[in-house]
């Protein structure tokens, strides 16, 4: 029990939200400045989203600290324990425990965001319609049995499994649907196709491994992928190749791809028309819109995607991103690009903020009171800041 | 042959001895073209405030010093550049600042390293400059050195001036068709043809030539295609220069693009136009570049032009705020506000080395109060005119962020009644109006632009944008008073008491408490907004980064003052370092080019940065060193 009340002081200390909060404030600082080099994406999973950081001193010494997923987890329990359990007997303050509260509901909503969301996007040209959301940074091998008599089943192949097929190792997959073994390597995270010779050349063609890109989702991977048997069939599969690498097997097709993850929605969503204004004399935009057609069985609505205006429908919410082809002339075919998020927590930062602002404003308000009214009762003698 | 056609471009009006004297222009006329609207980087704006950001560019100053000790203002500059060109190119507007680049044109540098040269000067180097300059622009950003980016800096200058003074090329050129087959009968041939007569009668000779093209001969056609190749090319010649401002409002309501004289040449060429009012602007023009400023008809038709322009506008509704934004430059609110902060400062600063009775006193007390005024007029006033709230640019988080400093140090002296709050609040006022003034300078453009997609949005603007520039300015003001607790300390002040302290530190935990309250207020709002436009909360964008880094610290501050770690001089070391933060997430955020921050970008102040930070990190070091040295007495009564 005594063990429990020391643990239960440290954790509600607040010397212990001292060395959190500045410990994180030196991760987000060091995380700020890793983004001009690693890019967005790889700062945001090494520094924060991850348990511990190990970082190079001088680009030498590693030196473990906490990543903002542990401290995150610390300040959490650190302010259940000190600003909350602990609040009862000091009411005398509500407006700090209300601002509590409402930080410990943002937190938890980084949480639950992080498990039990999903970001993606959904490119349409005007015309066009689809009910797939697809992954900013994910990719996925996907074989699809195709022809007449089958119903489209797909086998997937996660970056996950296929980032394991680097280095000269070459991975082997199988399932006791597909009449053959699927070798895999190597796989290149970023590559753009050549000509060329050699062991790895097919037709003549081959993929060069490039460096990461500085944004991860402009990397376009591509593997080397043989589909073993007596007959061993080979071919390169590239993320931005259009047509499929389709194969023959006893009187049985396949179609092999390497695309962006994707997930399926429930509705599906065309694009009707896409508008998109400059400010008079300037290239800087002043507008843009989609208006797009929401199908679901029968039923279809109409709806208007602006900056500033996502569209929300059945616990998705669709955002107006941007849109090309860049160097796009009048009158040629425009797409539009909009993010798809879902996320059963998307109210609660309001929530938060809400508790946050009225918790502080209260309790700043009832401290500057009571200065005042100390200071016109007894000018001079508060002990309140102590000696040193 | 190609003497069909010959464009006289008239030589710079007549009615001056060029390089001699200054034209003088009549307040009245001044007047009209400073408030003639135009069409500018995606807003509407008068004639004045484009004059006064074109000089403000390549002079630095918003007005121009001639050799004579005399000052011209930017719109008088303006239409020199117009009316008087080879006058305007002997004036010295052209900022170079190192003589370095004067020897790099192979010219001779006059005394001073940094100097103002005229076109006239520069003129047997420009050819030079250019293809330094196109090597410059060749060479990635990062490897320019300083004398490169000044190179294109000035060769951009001067090419931004010469499409000023030969705006008018349109009004000024006179056309002679005396021998252009295209004109046969006796009466349409003129040597001098003026551009809207030219427009009043070519179009229908065009429509001629083309239903009377089957009928004749393919010998009589060649004559006829060759005046009409040579006349377009006399009017591509000049068109090219009559693009550079959109003054004339179109009829259309719809439709959002001003007019250029260009487009209304191009327009007369059009079955559909309209624009015989705007064929009068033209004459209008012409006019004006024949006439000298002080004849009648200069007026007469300065006022004609003055009234069509501004009438168009008026009918869309887009002239209601172009008086109140030439009166905002004219009074120049900011710069008053910057030098009644300095001189506020001066007052205070008497009254702590002498006790000062009576009047004086009061006059002292309330010194604060009209720069303080005019600045929150003049926020006020950029609020009417774009109708927006207060910040929207990063020259305006500095007004906004500034006055809520000043603000506070009034709050703060009301309550405390011990000067330091005022005293503290003028210098910041003078300091942080003279960063606003340097950062217009150094960027020398508009600083009321139009707006991106995605801040157009008047209530995000005003709530999470206002919300934490509060928190800014607050932090900033923890900071400037974390600095007189420190230096008061540093210097040993022996006449301070503990209880002087001790009363400085309260109003420190008061202010540094203020500044969370908003910044996490305008931090969490953010997120909302990102999660509103963007589709997620928080994204660990840099610009959220520093926001959520002066949160931090500020939490960690009272949290380490609630837990005893830290009391009156640990109180005042951290204010210095959250205002070290706050400058990191205002500027430094903004220099790292990265993120979805990006409207807000800016480029080389690394160098400014890391002074400022070195010297904050001095004072924290004397400031450790006075603590250990120097321990608080209590002064006996």
């Amino acid at each position: 029990m005594k063990l429990f009340k020391g643990i239960f002081r440290l954790m509600a200390s607040y010397g212990l939200s001292v060395i959190l909060l500045v410990t994180l404030l030196l991760l987000v600082f060091m995380g700020t400045f890793e983004q001009t080099r690693i890019g967005l994406y790889e700062a945001q999973q090494k520094y924060f989203e991850s348990l511990v950081v190990i970082p190079r001193l001088f680009g030498v010494i590693p030196v473990p600290v906490p990543g903002a997923y542990l401290l995150l987890s610390f300040i959490f329990i650190n302010m259940l324990c000190g600003a909350v359990i602990k609040a009862p007997k000091r009411l005398s303050r509500p407006g700090l425990l209300i601002a509590h509260v409402g930080i410990l509901l943002l937190v938890l909503y980084g949480v639950v965001s992080y498990h039990f969301s999903l970001t993606g996007n959904m490119p349409l040209y005007v015309g066009d319609s689809n009910n797939k959301i697809q992954s900013y940074y994910d990719w996925e091998m996907r074989i699809t049995e195709v022809g007449e008599k089958e119903d489209g089943r797909q086998f997937i192949i996660p970056q996950k499994h296929l980032e394991e097929c680097r280095n000269g190792h070459v991975c082997i997959f199988q399932n006791k649907a597909l009449p053959f073994d699927v070798s895999v390597g190597p796989f290149y995270e970023n590559s753009a196709p050549e000509t060329g010779t050699g062991p790895l050349a097919v037709d003549g063609i081959k993929l060069k491994e490039m460096p990461p890109a500085h944004s991860v989702e402009q990397n376009i991977p591509g593997l080397l992928v043989q589909l073993s048997d007596a007959s061993p069939i080979r071919g390169w599969l590239w993320g931005m190749e259009q047509a499929p690498l389709l194969v023959k097997y006893n009187e049985r097709s396949f179609s092999l791809t390497l695309s962006r993850r994707e997930w399926s929605i429930p509705f599906s969503v065309a694009l009707e028309a896409f508008d998109h204004e400059k400010h008079p004399g300037t290239d800087l935009p002043s507008m843009f819109s989609s208006t797009v057609l929401i199908q679901e069985g029968d039923a279809v609505r109409t709806a208007i995607i602006r900056m500033n205006e996502p569209l929300r429908y059945r616990g998705y919410t669709f955002y107006q991103a941007s849109w090309g082809p860049a160097n796009a002339k009048e009158g040629d075919r425009l797409y539009s690009v909009l993010a798809v998020s879902r996320n059963p927590a998307i109210k609660w930062p309001v929530y938060a903020s809400i508790l946050i602002s009225f918790g502080l404003l209260f309790h700043y308000a009832q401290v500057l009171l009571r200065y005042l009214k100390r200071q016109s009762i007894k000018p001079g003698e508060d002990q309140e800041m102590g000696t040193q | 042959m190609k003497n069909v056609c010959v464009v006289v471009l008239l030589t710079f009006f007549s009615g001056i001895s060029v390089g001699v004297d200054a034209p003088v222009w009549p307040s009245s006329a001044v007047d009209a073209f400073a408030t003639l609207p135009v069409q500018e980087s995606g807003r509407i704006k008068p004639l004045d405030t484009v004059a006064r950001f074109n000089l403000l560019r390549l002079n630095g100053k918003r007005t121009l010093t001639l050799e004579t000790g005399a000052s011209r203002s930017a719109m008088e500059w303006m239409l020199d550049c117009f009316f008087y060109p080879e006058y305007a190119n002997t004036c010295r507007c052209f900022t170079v600042e190192s003589h370095d680049a004067i020897i790099a044109l192979g010219l001779a540098p006059r005394g001073k390293k940094r100097d103002r040269y005229s076109y006239e000067e520069l003129r047997p180097g420009l050819n030079h400059l250019m293809d330094l300059a196109r090597q410059v622009s060749d060479t990635p950003a990062e490897k320019r050195s300083f004398l490169d980016t000044h190179l294109l800096s000035l060769a951009n200058n001067v090419l931004a001036y010469e499409s000023l003074i030969h705006f008018l090329d349109f009004a000024r050129t006179r056309f002679n068709n005396m021998d252009n087959p295209l004109f046969p009968g006796e009466n349409e041939k003129k040597d001098n043809l003026r551009l809207s007569e030219l427009l009043t009668v070519l179009p229908g000779r065009l429509a001629e030539v083309a239903s009377a093209s089957g009928t004749i001969s393919e010998g009589e056609k060649a004559p006829v295609a060759q005046g009409m190749r040579d006349i377009f090319m006399a009017l591509d010649e000049i068109l090219a220069s009559a693009r550079l401002f959109a003054m004339i409002a179109p009829d259309r309501l719809e439709s959002r693009d001003w007019l250029s004289p260009a487009d209304i040449v191009e327009g007369a060429f059009d079955s559909e136009f309209q624009g015989v009012l705007a064929l009068d602007i033209l004459r209008n023009f012409e006019e004006l570049a024949t006439h000298d400023p002080s004849t009648p008809e200069f007026t007469e038709n300065l006022s004609a032009m003055h009234a069509a322009l501004t009438n168009r506008a008026a009918a869309r509704d887009e002239y209601r705020h172009i008086p109140l934004e030439v009166h905002y430059y004219r009074f120049n609110y900011l710069f008053f506000a910057q030098w009644m902060f300095v001189l506020s400062f001066i007052f205070i600063a008497c009254s702590w080395l002498q006790q000062i009775p009576g009047r004086f006193a009061l006059l002292i007390n309330f010194s604060l109060l009209p720069p303080m005024l005019l600045l929150a007029a003049g926020i006020t006033i950029r609020c009417i005119i774009r109708g927006r709230p207060p910040v929207t640019t990063l020259y305006e988080t500095i007004l906004f962020s500034v006055l809520i400093a000043v603000l506070l140090g009034f709050v703060v002296e009301l309550i405390s009644r011990n000067r330091i709050g005022m005293s503290v609040a003028a210098l910041l006022g003078a300091f942080g109006m003279f960063l606003a003034w340097r950062y217009e300078a150094n960027e020398g453009t508009d600083t009321m632009p139009a707006v991106v997609a995605v801040l157009d949005t008047n209530f995000w603007l005003a709530t999470h944008v206002t919300t934490i520039v509060v928190g800014y300015g607050a932090g900033l003001f923890a900071s400037a008073l974390g600095h007189v607790y420190i230096i008061s300390r540093v210097v040993g002040m022996k006449r301070k008491s503990l209880e002087t302290f001790t009363d400085l530190s309260r109003i420190i935990y008061g202010v540094l408490a203020f500044s969370l309250v908003f910044t996490l207020i305008g931090t969490v709002l953010g997120g909302v907004w990102a999660a509103q436009s963007w589709g997620r909360f928080w994204g660990w964008d840099p610009k959220e980064n520093g926001a959520l880094m002066i949160v931090l610290w500020a939490l960690a501050v009272l949290h380490a003052r609630r837990g005893g770690y830290i009391h009156r001089d640990g109180l005042a070391l951290s204010a210095i370092m959250l205002g070290m933060i706050v400058v990191f997430a205002w500027w430094g955020v903004n220099a790292l080019g990265v993120g979805l921050h990006s409207y807000g970008f800016t480029s080389g102040i690394w160098h400014s940065l890391a002074i400022f930070w070195l010297i904050e990190t001095l004072l924290i070091a004397a400031g450790l060193a006075a603590f250990k040295c120097l321990p608080l007495r209590t002064v006996p009564a």
